[in-house]
């Protein structure tokens, strides 16, 4: 009930950013689906009724599949879906699967999933492959990963809620009100579209401010500070070679990245130390729902962790201290470090 | 401008050739030069072979190369690269010690007579050889720019005119110790490139433009330097993806010059410099790939 309620006051205080959320969440699902559909067709010709059913077993020795929790969440989702009828080990077709079903979908997407994740694709089929033979997840940004993630990164998709973040935390408030420079970081930056996002918001507030942005991905880096943000006065680094300054920055934003980390209680304490006394932390980070499943799956599929319950969220900012507010329908959220 | 050779046999300090390459240069007396032949023995003795040393007189410096039978010392003026033609006096001796065999030579100095022609055939070759054609530059604001190689002695130099002299710029690009210098002159911003002992370039543009746009020049004059002689391959299973960043266009221009060298797809498109900028965007993401 207050769930329901929590969506209905997001969708009364914002219904056309509201509307564009369902859309595209809804857009994520319908795309994931597809494309596992799409691997498991040829492993089900001819497999029309219980008579002609796959046995599970045959297709783990066919097709040389290690990871049996994968395959069983894999054929749930079908399941689920009513693209197929599980009896114990045996499964087989509920309704054809048609041979152009990524293509036939793309046709019914939101803009924004298209624009961001449609190059993925290509990627996904082998990745679900790789990931059912135990095949080890390549660097995050390896081969085509990189050009697919600046895609991805720059897209609308990840700019609203970006956007959503700032306003979640009233940014410009906050720097308005600010006396002195404000040091501010972009932890996790990617290609830089967020940090440019961040430097076209800050200095339309008119504020004095000091812009980092830095990555894991030396290769994200390189494109941030050679192309997408070149002649921007924004210091790019790469935390291979460097870490950010302790006890210096008066705001952290960090999108969509803990569930990348290892051990992300660690890293929040990483980042606390980074941040001056009354320093704000901010940013984006989904928790796991039956409405963003497909999104955490492909999150895995490419080597995350997947997103947290919320409260293994919460857990890890209590760990350090660090009191969580958080906006659960655009995943929005904020703390500080008490002086 | 080198002036004057001298090589003389380093275990008797005998001078077995010199010659004067450059007419403004004074004859050196016969007693001057023996009097430089033995400083030159006593300071040589300490050198080891392929050691190289220079030193400056007035008006010219000498430059002095040992191998393992020879002392090759060159006279210069003052604004050569000494670093550059202590190669080159290295490569002179390891001629000489081709064409003869020192070890069983009989005190004749007219044997070495024929070192002339190998030296003027060496000589040639050291010098700057311009090897390119017209440029279409796009912009006004790009002036024009010049690639050099060392190793090969050769240069690429694309101007709206002919103000520059290629030779003076290569000069002047050597004589920074650092590896970028932006030097302004009235309305012009030089950019001097060194991307490594033998590679360099010279970027001439009009200084009004703004410093973001000046950053992206210099960044694409860089990548163009680096890669002027590379060839890349097309990930062709990134053409699609590559559409999402790049107009279709592009993406088919980057395509279509896959397999050719930049500084040939410099001289064959309308508008090369800004196909340049694309291809090192497209590098950048690995859409291409430099054949090492």
């Amino acid at each position: 009930m207050s769930k329901t309620l929590t969506l209905l006051g997001a969708f009364l205080r914002h219904p056309r950013i509201f509307m564009t959320l369902i859309q595209t969440l809804k857009s994520t699902r319908l795309y994931m689906n597809a494309i596992v559909a799409e691997y498991f067709k040829p492993l089900l010709e001819g497999a029309l009724s219980e008579a002609q059913a796959v046995s599970l077993p045959e297709l783990i020795q066919q097709k040389s599949i290690k990871n049996i929790a994968l395959l069983d969440e894999l054929v749930g989702l079908l399941q689920k879906t009513n693209f197929i009828q599980r009896r114990g080990e045996r499964i087989w077709l509920k309704k054809p699967i048609p041979a152009d079903i990524v293509a036939q979908t793309e046709q019914k997407l939101n803009r924004l999933v298209i624009e961001a994740f449609k190059t993925f694709a290509i990627t996904l089929r082998k990745t679900v492959e790789d990931r059912l033979k135990g095949i080890p997840v390549s660097e995050f940004d390896a081969g085509e990963l990189r050009i697919q993630w600046d895609i991805a990164l720059r897209g609308d998709f990840y700019r609203f809620q970006r956007n959503h973040a700032f306003e979640f935390i009233k940014f410009k408030d906050l720097l308005k009100k600010s006396a002195e420079t404000a040091n501010i970081l972009d932890y996790g930056c990617g290609s830089g579209d967020g940090t440019k996002q961040i430097y076209h918001y800050v200095k339309a507030a008119n504020a004095e401010f000091n812009l980092e942005a830095c990555d894991v991905s030396e290769g994200l880096i390189e494109i941030a500070q050679e192309d997408e943000a070149l002649g921007l006065p924004i210091k790019f680094f790469s935390l291979k070679n460097q870490k950010p300054k302790s006890n210096y920055y008066d705001f952290i934003f960090i999108s969509q990245v803990l569930h990348w980390h290892e051990n992300p209680t660690e890293l929040l304490a990483e980042l606390k130390s980074y941040l001056k006394p009354n320093g704000i932390l901010f940013g984006v980070q989904s928790t796991i729902s039956k409405r963003i499943y497909q999104i955490d799956l492909f999150i895995r599929l490419l080597g995350g962790g997947g997103f947290p319950p919320l409260a293994t969220m919460e857990s890890w900012f209590t760990a350090n201290n660090l009191l969580l507010t958080y906006d659960s329908t655009f995943y929005s959220f904020k703390c500080t470090k008490k002086g | 401008m080198i002036r004057y050779i001298i090589i003389i046999k380093r275990d008797s300090g005998v001078l077995l050739f010199d010659k004067k390459l450059s007419s403004e240069f004074p004859d050196i007396k016969s007693d001057l030069l023996s009097g430089m032949l033995v400083a030159l023995r006593n300071f040589t003795k300490e050198l080891e072979i392929g050691e190289l040393s220079t030193f400056f007189t007035f008006d010219q410096k000498v430059s002095v190369a040992v191998t393992p039978n020879l002392v090759v010392v060159i006279i210069l003026d003052k604004a050569d690269s000494e670093v550059e033609w202590q190669r080159r006096a290295l490569l002179v001796g390891d001629a000489f010690e081709k064409a003869f065999n020192l070890k069983e030579w009989k005190f004749d100095l007219g044997v070495f007579n024929s070192f002339h022609e190998t030296l003027s055939t060496l000589l040639t070759g050291f010098q700057w050889k311009k090897c390119s054609s017209l440029v279409n530059l796009e912009t006004p604001s790009l002036d024009g720019f010049l690639i050099y190689n060392k190793n090969s002695t050769q240069y690429y130099e694309y101007f709206s005119d002919n103000r520059y002299n290629a030779e003076e710029l290569i000069k002047k690009a050597e004589g920074f110790s650092e590896n970028e210098v932006l030097f302004t002159q009235a309305d012009k911003s030089f950019i001097y490139l060194k991307i490594d002992s033998m590679q360099g370039g010279i970027l001439v543009l009009d200084s009004r433009i703004p410093q973001d746009k000046m950053q992206r020049y210099s960044k694409t004059f860089n990548f163009l330097v680096q890669f002027a002689g590379k060839i890349y391959t097309f990930q062709e299973n990134l053409k699609e993806p590559a559409k999402k960043l790049f107009s279709e266009n592009e993406v088919e221009n980057v395509l279509h010059n896959q397999g050719k060298p930049l500084i040939n797809i410099l001289e064959t498109n309308s508008q090369p410099f800004q196909l340049i900028e694309s291809i090192r965007r497209f590098k950048l993401r690995q859409i291409i790939n430099f054949k090492t």
